[in-house]
């Protein structure tokens, strides 16, 4: 069974590559490296058997294999026992838990620069804080809430960031035009 | 509902099969489809051949079996798989669990406890 000679994978029966196009998109949520290893094996396993066949057009045979195998969500269903025991379990998707952390920060850090900023960034800065907070706090799942308190809280911090700049661009001026004026004035 | 044959082996399967693989490699290392064929032979320990690929898949990301491509003397290179040492502990732990776990069983069954 297992004596096989070197198989093309390109001659693989359509109810095969069928098969492992199946099993491909049932790992999709699955971990890249699993996945990966996964399906590289099974392929392995059917080449491999492919291989030890007279005839690839034998139907039976080739349904045997893949019989063999098992259907392709028990195969994925055993990636992960407790979570995909049931095919009909949702599949968890991929949560970007560091979108409230970041927005929570940035809207703090753009209340804090209310005090060297013009007044005029505190509404965003404020809505920022708020939102990205009560976000945070509350754990909310949709992420566009906190996308909205990153780009408020960023243009707060922008504001301020420009603001600063100003003042500090001003009180150079200030300086070097009161420092010529004290050394002349008697 | 009286639990099916099928039903059983599925809970016991979870939590135990992965040791029996290890158990398996502990004699040397092995490619996927001679795991599979000599593992699931009587259909007790896998009810088909693709669920050991998965659970490979998970061993090798704990770091319990490595894996590498050897020649083969007929076909194509294969994927040997093999016990890490971490693997070897995993096992040890799990036998001397399985075994105290088992008589255990074992005597609830039979009414001696």
């Amino acid at each position: 069974m297992t004596s096989a000679t070197s198989f093309d994978p390109s001659t693989r029966p359509a109810v095969v590559t069928a098969y492992l196009g199946e099993l491909e998109a049932r790992l999709e949520s699955a971990d890249p490296a699993e996945r990966s290893d996964v399906l590289a094996a099974v392929r392995e396993h059917v080449d491999v058997r492919l291989g030890a066949l007279d005839d690839l057009d034998d139907g039976a045979a080739v349904a045997e294999i893949l019989d063999e195998l098992g259907p392709a969500e028990v195969v994925v269903a055993a990636l992960d026992p407790v979570r995909l025991a049931a095919p009909d379990v949702p599949v968890r998707t991929r949560r970007r838990r560091w979108i409230p952390v970041v927005a929570s920060l940035c809207g703090a850090l753009s209340v804090s620069m209310i005090l060297v900023a013009p007044i005029d960034v505190a509404p965003f800065a404020l809505v920022a804080f708020g939102v990205g907070l009560v976000g945070t706090l509350r754990r909310y799942r949709d992420h566009s809430l906190f996308v909205v308190a990153l780009v408020l809280g960023s243009i707060g911090l922008f504001g301020a960031a420009v603001g600063l700049s100003t003042n500090v661009n001003v009180g150079d001026e200030i300086i070097r035009d009161e420092v010529p004026h004290q050394l002349t004035d008697p | 509902m009286l639990p099916t044959a099928d039903s059983l082996l599925t809970q016991l399967r979870k939590g135990t099969l992965e040791y029996c693989v290890l158990a398996y490699l502990r004699r040397g290392p092995a490619y996927g489809l001679k795991i599979a064929q000599d593992l699931g032979q009587d259909d007790v320990l896998f009810a088909s051949e693709g669920t050991l690929y998965p659970l490979l898949a998970r061993m090798r990301k704990q770091g319990w079996v490595q894996s590498g491509w050897q020649e083969s003397t007929a076909g194509p290179p294969r994927r040997y798989y093999s016990l890490t040492d971490d693997g070897v502990a995993a096992l040890e732990a799990f036998t001397q669990t399985w075994h105290a776990f088992r008589d255990r069983v074992d005597s609830a069954l039979e009414g001696d406890s």
